[in-house]
């Protein structure tokens, strides 16, 4: 519900809104229905409810986009609210940069859950950060950034080729081949505004954060071997980035290297010390001076003891 | 929190069967206006499903320079929110700033609700507002409720089984008129812009009453952030605040704070802090301060420059 009224309360009205009901009995869908239906028509109106069975988020966002009618495609997941120029902010950025994929800035909350009288409620339990990257970089993305879809938007021209235009076996990230090909293939304009604010339960345990982990590791092999098997125009200024990349890994290996020369000599030289002291512990004239050294220490204690 | 106030009898009739929705303008962005009033449609229709006898009436008061909507507008706006279940909608130019709270006095004036609900006009309610804020006034102890907001949650603590909390804000928060009439609203005196809701809660405290923030009633409320998620207020947000501040801190009887407060912000502090504590000291000498309330701390919660405790900081 925070979701609709987040998408209610935009600032720039043009637009429709496709919600997905995925997965939710048919009463629910009814129940869903008529909650849209107590907006304001200027908003339930431009709402369109589908109900979706299986196939993971990315078949409720294949059959969303499939049904799309805007020159731009957005999604927002149940999880996240949109401030009140999400919308804005894209239209804005694709009006001086049309046909690009927009690009704006997701902020992230953790909320623990609670009941509202006797229905499953939430808390927010952490202030809001901006943990995911300012900019993008095509070669950051693929691998290491899990920013959420809701800080993209899509010509609706990139869902148009053949087949499901995200994979529905990946449980997480299913849009960042859609999204590399689309900026590839685009270019990208980026807003650096916060529009959306993405909400994850704190709670998780740690079973669940390696699952995570195990969901996203399977998207990128996936979308790397896809890409690998169909290849991959590059884009304006990808280049560079590999040529920064290419340095930065040489100079870290120079790094390395050194570091490790330092550790080897270093090691080398405790070996000689070790080697120097056991020669000495072992020679005559050690083991002759022994009974002396005894002696001292003997005096030693006792004067010890007398003060 | 400190719960130590008077309990309110329990065998008063309480829950409102007239609502009035009042709001305060002052230079709205465009299309601002026209996206509060569709919140307000869808909710009072809620509302009015829910509770067929429910009788829920619209006041605006306008603190702009000029007036925002025109008669013409006026006129259109009457009839098509009667239409939606509306009794009765009133406009009302005040033609100077006279901030939140002597905008809302002066509504308050022109209502005899059971019940005012204050919605700030940059805001969207979800359209079962109002039915989520009505609930718990079946608690005769309940004076107001207060809405969750989006998409920026307020940090400060509540009790997860009956929603008690410190004070509610009047970004959306129902009260009643009643506890409004016996203690005379809010003290436009002494606020200008901030802390005049908390000052009116805890107000509402001393005589009996309980605040409840109530979740499952939400409220759209149009804050944005920055690149680095902070939510940055306008210089003139800067310097309300630091006033409003330093007149809680005297209001609830904590001259220790005024001055480690006043010290803080003149060393520290920016042009605005700086101004906000000239002027607490030019309203000290002249003698224009409140009388300070609450000197055992019943209500009064400090903590750091908040009025409750909070549960995160507000920046991550």
């Amino acid at each position: 519900m925070d979701t609709l009224v987040s998408l209610a309360a935009q600032s720039c009205p043009d637009f429709e809104v496709l919600l997905m009901a995925h997965d939710v009995g048919s009463r629910d869908v009814q129940a869903i229905e008529g909650r849209v239906r107590d907006f304001d028509p200027e908003f339930s109106s431009r709402v369109t409810c589908r109900s979706v069975a299986g196939g993971g988020r990315a078949r409720a966002f294949n059959v969303g986009s499939s049904l799309a009618v805007g020159d731009y495609v957005a999604c927002l997941d149940d999880n996240v609210v949109a401030f009140g120029h999400w919308v804005e902010t894209f239209r804005s950025a694709a009006s001086h940069a049309p046909g690009r994929v927009i690009r704006a800035r997701v902020a992230s909350q953790t909320i623990d859950p609670m009941l509202w009288d006797d229905h499953p409620g939430y808390v927010a339990t952490s202030g809001i950060s901006t943990p995911f990257p300012k900019s993008f970089d095509l070669w950051q993305y693929l691998f290491e950034d899990q920013s959420p879809k809701c800080g993209f938007a899509l010509p609706r021209t990139c869902f148009e080729g053949s087949g499901p235009a995200l994979d529905e076996s990946l449980r997480r990230g299913e849009e960042k081949e859609l999204i590399i090909r689309s900026v590839v293939l685009n270019g990208i304009a980026e807003s650096g505004e916060v529009t959306s604010l993405s909400r994850a339960w704190g709670a998780a345990d740690e079973a669940q954060v390696e699952e995570a982990a195990r969901q996203w590791d399977v998207t990128r092999s996936t979308v790397v071997s896809r890409l690998n098997q169909t290849g991959l125009q590059l884009p304006p200024g990808a280049l560079d980035a590999v040529d920064r990349y290419e340095r930065d890994l040489v100079g870290a290996r120079v790094t390395v290297t050194r570091i490790e020369a330092q550790r080897d000599a270093a090691r080398r030289e405790v070996e000689r010390l070790e080697r120097e002291f056991d020669a000495v512990m072992r020679s005559s004239s050690w083991r002759v001076t022994g009974p002396m050294r005894t002696a001292g220490h003997l005096v030693h204690r006792v004067r010890g003891r007398s003060r | 929190m400190n719960t130590e106030q008077t309990p309110r009898s329990s065998s008063r009739s309480h829950v409102p069967s007239s609502i009035g929705i009042h709001s305060v303008l002052y230079h709205p962005e465009p299309g601002q206006v026209d996206r509060f009033l569709q919140g307000v449609r869808a909710a009072v229709a809620v509302a009015r499903r829910c509770w067929p006898d429910l009788s829920l009436t619209l006041q605006i008061g306008d603190c702009s320079s000029d007036p925002t909507l025109g008669s013409d507008a006026v006129d259109g706006l009457r009839k098509s929110l009667t239409c939606s279940g509306l009794s009765s909608f009133t406009y009302q130019p005040f033609g100077r700033n006279m901030g939140s709270a002597g905008g809302h006095n002066a509504l308050l004036k022109e209502s005899d609700a059971d019940a005012i609900l204050i919605v700030n006009p940059d805001s969207y309610m979800s359209p079962d507002t109002v039915v989520e804020l009505l609930s718990p006034f079946a608690d005769a102890e309940v004076g107001i409720t207060e809405a969750r907001q989006l998409p920026i949650e307020h940090p400060k603590q509540f009790d997860v089984r009956d929603g008690t909390t410190s004070w509610a804000s009047t970004a959306c928060a129902l009260i009643r008129h009643d506890l409004l009439r016996e203690i005379g609203g809010f003290d436009a005196e002494t606020f200008f812009l901030y802390c005049d809701d908390v000052d009116l809660s805890w107000r509402a405290r001393l005589a009996g009453y309980r605040v409840v923030h109530r979740p499952s009633a939400c409220v759209f409320h149009d804050k944005r952030l920055n690149g680095e998620g902070i939510l940055l207020p306008s210089s003139a947000e800067v310097y309300y605040s630091a006033e409003a501040a330093l007149l809680m801190a005297w209001k609830y009887s904590r001259p220790d704070l005024v001055e480690k407060w006043s010290g803080e912000l003149l060393e520290g502090g920016n042009t605005e802090h700086r101004r906000a504590v000239e002027e607490f000291r030019r309203r000290q000498a002249d003698l224009s301060l409140p009388e300070p309330l609450d000197p055992e701390a019943k209500v009064a919660t400090f903590v750091d420059y908040n009025y409750a405790q909070h549960r995160f900081g507000v920046g991550g």
